[in-house]
Formats: C-alpha cells, structure tokens, sequence
C-alpha cells in the first residue's frame, strides 16, 4: 500500500515538474498551452493523493477547463505569425531568474531538512483527529467539512468572494468593449503616431 | 521510501522555482500569465499538504486552497481582458516592446 503511494506520488511529481518546466523551455505558444493542461491535470492526481477530493474536481473543473479555455481564446485572439515562436529572453534578466529561483529553491530545501517534522509539531500544537472524523472522511469525503467551514467561520470571506468574481466579469465586459467616444483611451494616440 | 510532509513541500518549492523563472524569463505575455498560475498551483499544493497532515479535523487549508482557486479564476480574466485591450492599440505579444513608461 505505502509502495503504490510513493509510486503514484513519484509519478505524479515528475509529470508536474517537466510540464511545468515544458510551460517555461518550450517553444510555440501552443505547445506550452497544452503542458499547462498536464500540469493542471496532474496536480488534481497530487490533490487525491493528499485525500482532498473536492479540491482536485474543483481544480479540473476551474483550472482544467475554464482558465484553459480562456487562456487558448487568448492566444487565438492575439498571436500573429510571426510572435507564435517568441522564446526566452536573453537579457541581463534571464541570469538573475536563473540565480533567484536557485537560491530560492536552496533556501526552502535547507530549512525543510533540518529537524522539519519535529519545529512542526512544536510550532502547530497538533492534536491527532479523532475517529470520528476520520470515520466522516472515509464515508463522505471532505466535502461536508469544507461546506461547514465555508458557511460558518468563512461565511464573511465567501460572500465578498462574489462581489469580488461579479466585479471581475464586469471588469472584463468593460475592459474588452470598443472604445466609444466617452471612453478615450490615453494610449490610442501614442501608438496611431508609431504606426 | 515514505512520503511524508516534507517531499509535498519539496514538489511545491520546485514548482514556485520554475513559475518565477518563466515569469521573469519569458518573452511571451501570455507566457506571463501562464507562469503565475503555476505560481498559484504551487502556493495551492502547500495549502492542501498542510491541511493533510496537521489539521484534518477542519481542514482549513483546503477552504483557503478553494478561495484562491477562485481568485485565480477571476484573475485570469482580467489579465487576459487586459492583454485583449492591449493588443487592440499595439498589435504586439512581445514583452520587450512595451516599453513607454521607459521614458
């Protein structure tokens, strides 16, 4: 049983991390695009292995279908022939990413392997669940745990979550509407003189 | 080999790695864009990790990992209507030629 997780987990892991590598090194657009759905779909397997069921279906269906479908209407949108194969940038920039993301990635290794299980129990004071609720999970899922949270101690940050997901649709509606004449757009100018 | 707390925080840490390098690194708007939702999967897998194995009985981590997925939806529409709008003045994806703020 503790083999088949750590296969899965191993995997599962490796998938993420070469698409989401394939997301940065590869070089059409649309190649990138379709290692991002990897990507997505094999965190959703890194969500069931860590016994969260209803966040891996929410990120299939927000991640893996709807930011994708956005994200590809993006690029039919915009790109042009020749922009389809624009790949990284070789810039000053491209070596302090490199050293950045290294150092960072040292940075959190070194303070994960030292004595890291042992700070964790000092710092969250953890009480082992009791049966009951492992009983509930085994039976129906985390999805009643999460459905109580939300409506009782997050109740407030849920409702502002959709004021905030309706001003987002009205802020794209708006955003992506042809300029009328009330709405003057202080760039139109500066490029219609380059070109 | 166990898995354990410690190799799910290794995962999201490479993860966090290579979204900030393509979001600095790459050439592409829509790369851009592309690399902060990486970031967002990977603060996401931290969440979740978390909540597994030190609060199962109220899994906080796992309603915090459903209110970004939420804002990363709505993030990604805006950022996208943005770059719609964008494209309409400039007809351009590449990040090196909007430079006006240069001065």
């Amino acid at each position: 049983m503790d083999i088949i997780y750590s296969l899965f987990f191993l995997i599962l892991s490796f998938t993420v991390v070469t698409s989401a590598l394939g997301v940065v090194f590869l070089k059409k657009i649309v190649h990138s695009m379709v290692s991002l759905i990897i990507c997505f779909l094999s965190i959703a397997g890194i969500y069931i292995l860590l016994n969260a069921d209803f966040v891996a279906i929410s990120q299939l269906m927000i991640y893996g279908v709807g930011i994708t479908i956005i994200m590809i209407f993006a690029i039919m949108l915009t790109s042009r022939e020749s922009e389809k194969k624009l790949w990284i940038a070789f810039a000053p920039r491209t070596l302090f990413a490199f050293l950045t993301s290294i150092g960072l990635f040292i940075l959190v290794a070194y303070t994960v392997c030292d004595d890291f299980e042992k700070n964790i129990k000092d710092i969250f004071n953890i009480n082992p669940p009791g049966i009951e609720t492992i009983e509930l999970i085994k039976q129906s899922g985390t999805s009643v745990i999460i459905g109580k949270q939300l409506f009782t101690n997050y109740l407030l940050p849920f409702e502002l979550l959709s004021v905030l997901l309706l001003a987002a649709i009205l802020g794209a509606v708006v955003l992506t509407k042809k300029d009328s004449e009330r709405l003057v757009n202080p760039t139109t100018e500066i490029s219609g003189k380059e070109g | 080999m166990e898995v354990g707390l410690i190799h799910f925080i290794i995962l999201s840490a490479i993860l966090f790695c290579i979204g900030i390098l393509g979001l600095i690194v790459s050439r592409n708007i829509i790369k851009v864009l592309m690399s902060i939702e990486i970031l967002l999967n990977a603060v996401n897998i931290n969440f979740v990790a978390f909540a597994n194995y030190t609060d199962l009985g109220e899994l906080k981590g796992q309603v915090f990992a459903i209110f970004i997925m939420a804002i990363a939806a709505a993030e990604a529409a805006v950022g996208l209507a943005l770059l719609i709008a964008l494209y309409r003045n400039k007809p351009s994806v590449d990040v090196e030629e909007y430079d006006i703020l240069k001065g």
